[in-house]
């Protein structure tokens, strides 16, 4: 069973190379990106083996070292974890409902789909760094490269059975739609939060330096996790190093009792699952007609209510509500000196907002096919869509000026009050400008999206394009907004009396064209092209699967 | 080439289409008349979907045309869609709409007002059996409800060619019923429904003309009786299209142990363990039973099974479920060749997965599962009666 998994996993991986060149792409920037950790391993590993000058604290820089190595280990391992729960809801091939119908008994499967994991690129990457990282030991001696050679296999092995026994818990806990939306949800923006805590914190005059955490606070915490399964492993060489060996059997002790808990909680999880319904596929009861009573009595209307109504149930597209508040709290907490910074994010927060829609029609996916079957114009689908985002842009600014107003105090003077309007308006304007870019562009590059079902699976082919095509836009969008951006510098230069005025008419003037000649080059572009985007929604379609 | 038929519903002629290499439909022609019930029918792969596709505009033909209700598709795409009904397929709808959200979708993208749209949504609703699932999302309708839903969004705009493609497929007797009616009715109306199926006794049965599409052609087209030619229809079919071949003997189907299970017994009958497995013979341990699974894993590959299996899989990525077959019906044979015991089956957890595998369920070949009298009981052959028996390799 082992090695049939083990040779079916990289039969899927051979097959699914031919279904598209941009699996190759993403292939070659995986084994880019392993590489490039394999190489930085070595890298560092061969550094850091030389060990302490000879004017350090050897005793230092070995507590520095420990407590360094066992945090960071510590804090990768939970971050994967972490990551694992966005892959709840068989985003993989290897999911379990694939293999229900063979019979095959609990244990044997999951000990074939654990073997899997670990024939995978994710796990051969992150063994050859862990062996090479070894030689960081090379100055406390042959035991420590030696036990640190031995632990790298079963940390990757403890790691695996980490993940498939958090994977199976969330997919046995969370059993419906709703359910796994909300969860991914809040998964997302907890990560987001945890990885952008260093920037916040340094945005609040915090000066943290590493070296200073290691030496002083972090060595409690580290000593704590050298006895759990997330750091365990990495004390090991130390323990061999200071001839703890009766350490180093009791840590491999807690090692080995985890991760049979761990298989033995997936198989129980296997059979968990087999009892239960299956996922409820349902969103809940929407009433009566839900916005489609709410819009125009038109097909543009039509496609506003459409537009709505998905993004409100639709988890992929989050990220667009949540990055801009998570942006704006960031300046939010930051001190400054000056007292327009808060409101100077006013003005790329539109950018923001407005991403998801730079790739909008692959979001509609398959279900597009209902407006090319209606015979659907290129201008009632780019209006009915700049409707939605409109009232999107107009609620967002609102309550962002609002926020800021009372954040900054402005609203207590009148120039202040005047200050913020003007920002939030000229804000407001560049970001109907970004939605004018949004129209067109959306008809021209796109990339595959994940599935609805499966929100935060990763559909192939995906990694290159979503790299580049949204820095595309951000440009072109920045390129848009040029005459607001250059008259708005010029005011603050050159101190012009009423700035706020100019540059609020400018902004006025160059969002609202851009977005009316974005929405007429837009129709153009859809009208033309209007069969080719179906046919390669239709080839996204088969990447999700 | 005779000229379009501009009296025809759907007029095509010489219709070309090609994908890479293969040609999808080759100089196809046909001509469906106005108030027709009209089955396209043909093997997989045949060109129906790509030809329905070129008709319904949303593929380009690389040569030919389709004209609908006189008027060229291609030369005013839109206005030829707002003639067309197409059937939209359960993939291509917006499922996180409620029922009549999507209705009510379908019909205002045709320009129908609001309430016009509404009302009609509440009709088809009813018609269709989905009123109680109306305010539900249709991601958690059945596959029935689907399909009928994707029916209703074709039609709402009341069109003047409904074209369906398998539209009974999935669909339960009672509302495939409902549905035929609805379409009867249609038809009465004046319109023209085109239908794609492989059901030949649906079309034989609900349809006034046919063509039978094969590699991209037309094979036949006219009346059902024209094409049945006074025979079946489903074997007039069979004659027009070929491909059909006697069956193949597959030995291993009639339940019987091969060799390799043999060994597997004679290894088992070793043992000390007094009990039986489903076929009556001494079960072997756990340990036996892994080291038979072992012994046979080596033997597959020495048989060259893995090798097979490494070259199935270089098909097709869409080919998933079935390169995961392959692998998992060798690993669950190796599984399955140990034997259950009943007192290690009787241990286990009553689990419908188990039930589901080919090799899962080891059913009790001690008792007959129907008595004589259950109508659904092997009854001994009848004197004289023909037929085969296993074993004989004889003829259907």
């Amino acid at each position: 069973m082992i090695a049939t998994m083990s040779r079916l996993r990289w039969s899927l991986m051979a097959s699914a190379l031919k279904t598209s060149p941009w699996q190759i792409v993403a292939l070659v920037i995986s084994l880019l990106f392993g590489f490039g950790l394999v190489g930085l391993a070595i890298g560092m590993g061969h550094s850091l083996g030389f060990g302490p000058d000879s004017s350090d604290d050897v005793s230092s820089w070995t507590t520095t070292f420990n407590t360094g190595v066992v945090s960071l280990g510590s804090i990768v391992i939970l971050s994967l974890l972490l990551i694992q729960l966005t892959f709840i809801g068989e985003g993989s091939s290897f999911s379990l409902s694939r293999f229900a119908n063979y019979g095959i008994p609990d244990v044997q499967l999951q000990l074939g789909l654990t073997a899997a994991g670990l024939v995978g690129m994710p796990s051969i990457f992150g063994l050859l760094s862990l062996l090479f990282w070894s030689s960081a030991y090379r100055w406390m001696g042959m035991p420590a490269v030696v036990i640190s050679l031995i632990a790298a296999p079963i940390i990757i092995v403890t790691l695996m059975l980490m993940c498939k026994a958090v994977i199976s818990l969330g997919t046995v806990f969370v059993r419906t739609n709703r359910g796994r939306n909300a969860f991914y949800t809040l998964v997302f923006v907890f990560m987001m939060v945890v990885f952008q805590l260093p920037t916040m914190l340094a945005g609040t005059g915090t000066s943290v330096s590493l070296i200073e955490i290691a030496q002083h606070s972090a060595q409690g915490p580290a000593s704590v996790m050298s006895w759990t399964p997330f750091g365990a492993l990495f004390q090991l060489p130390f323990d061999a190093a200071a001839g703890d060996w009766g350490l180093l059997i009791a840590r491999l002790g807690i090692i080995a009792v985890f991760d049979v808990l761990c298989f033995y909680l997936a198989v129980w999880c296997i059979r968990r699952e087999r009892l239960l319904p299956s996922v409820s596929q349902g969103n809940g009861v929407a009433k009566g007609l839900g916005m489609f009573s709410h819009v125009p009595d038109s097909p543009s209307g039509a496609i506003s209510a459409r537009v709505a109504s998905m993004l409100k149930r639709d988890p992929r597209q989050c990220m667009t509500y949540i990055l801009p508040i998570m942006f704006f709290i960031v300046f939010a907490i930051q001190p400054s000196e000056t007292p327009y910074a808060l409101w100077a994010v006013l003005s790329y927060l539109g950018l923001l907002l407005i991403t998801s829609e730079s790739n909008g029609l692959a979001y509609d996916g398959l279900g597009f096919t209902m407006e090319v079957i209606s015979g659907t114009t290129g201008k009632q689908n780019r209006i009915g869509r700049a409707r939605v985002y409109v009232a999107i842009i107009a609620v967002a600014f609102a309550l962002f000026g609002i926020a800021s107003f009372l954040i900054t105090g402005d609203w207590k003077t009148p120039e202040g009050l005047v200050r913020g309007f003007m920002f939030t308006v000229i804000g407001f304007n560049i970001a109907l400008s970004c939605l004018g870019v949004t129209l067109w562009f959306s008809t021209v590059f796109s990339y595959p999206v994940p599935s609805i079902k499966k929100p935060f699976s990763s559909p192939q082919g995906r990694t290159a394009s979503q790299l580049f095509f949204p820095f595309l836009y951000m440009f072109i969008s920045l390129v848009a907004a040029l005459p607001t951006i250059i008259v708005g510098a010029c005011a603050a230069v050159l101190h012009w009396q009423a700035w706020e005025w100019i540059v609020t008419a400018v902004s006025a003037v160059n969002g609202i064209g851009v977005l009316c000649l974005g929405t007429w080059l837009g129709a153009k572009i859809f009208d033309a092209r209007q069969l080719k985007i179906l046919h390669t929604l239709e080839q996204y379609a088969t990447l999700q699967k | 080439m005779t000229s379009p038929d501009t009296q025809a519903a759907v007029s095509i002629r010489g219709l070309y289409k090609h994908f890479d290499q293969k040609i999808a439909v080759n100089n196809l022609s046909l001509d469906i008349p106005v108030g027709s019930y009209y089955g396209l029918v043909g093997p997989n792969g045949a060109g129906k979907t790509t030809t329905i596709s070129m008709m319904s505009g949303l593929l380009k033909p690389d040569g030919g045309s389709t004209m609908i209700l006189g008027k060229d598709v291609w030369s005013d795409v839109n206005s030829a869609k707002r003639q067309i009904g197409l059937m939209p397929q359960p993939d291509q709808i917006f499922d996180l709409l409620s029922g009549m959200q999507l209705l009510m979708y379908a019909g205002m993208l045709r320009g129908l007002p609001r309430a016009e749209v509404q009302k009609r949504a509440n009709d088809l609703l009813a018609a269709f059996d989905l009123t109680e699932a109306a305010n539900k999302s249709v991601s958690s309708y059945s596959a029935g409800m689907t399909k009928k839903i994707c029916l209703a969004s074709a039609m709402i705009h009341s069109p003047r060619i409904l074209i369906l493609d398998e539209p009974f497929e999935a669909v339960d007797p009672i509302s495939s019923a409902n549905i035929k009616d609805i379409l009867q009715e249609y038809v009465a109306t004046g319109g023209t429904v085109i239908i794609s199926s492989h059901v030949m006794a649906l079309v034989e049965r609900m349809c006034t003309h046919v063509a039978v599409i094969n590699d991209g052609q037309v094979a036949a087209a006219g009346t059902i009786d024209e094409v049945a030619a006074g025979r079946d229809l489903e074997d007039r079919f069979l004659e027009l299209v070929g491909g059909r071949h006697e069956a193949a003997h597959l030995g291993w189907l009639d339940g019987k142990r091969g060799s390799d299970q043999a060994a597997m017994d004679k290894s088992g009958t070793e043992n000390n363990g007094t009990e039986q497995n489903a076929y009556g013979k001494p079960s072997a341990t756990m340990q036996d039973q892994q080291t038979h699974n072992q012994s046979m894993m080596s033997d597959a590959s020495s048989l060259g099974a893995s090798k097979d299996l490494r070259e199935e899989s270089l098909g097709s990525f869409h080919d998933q479920p079935s390169i995961i077959g392959k692998y998992m019906q060798t690993a669950s044979s190796y599984a399955s060749c140990s034997g259950i015991s009943r007192s290690r089956s009787a241990s286990m957890p009553a689990s419908p997965m188990r039930q589901q595998g080919p090799f899962a369920h080891q059913p009790d070949r001690t008792q007959p599962p129907f008595p004589s009298s259950h109508p659904h009981a092997l009854q001994p052959p009848r004197p004289g009666a023909g037929g085969h028996t296993s074993g004989d390799g004889g003829q259907l």
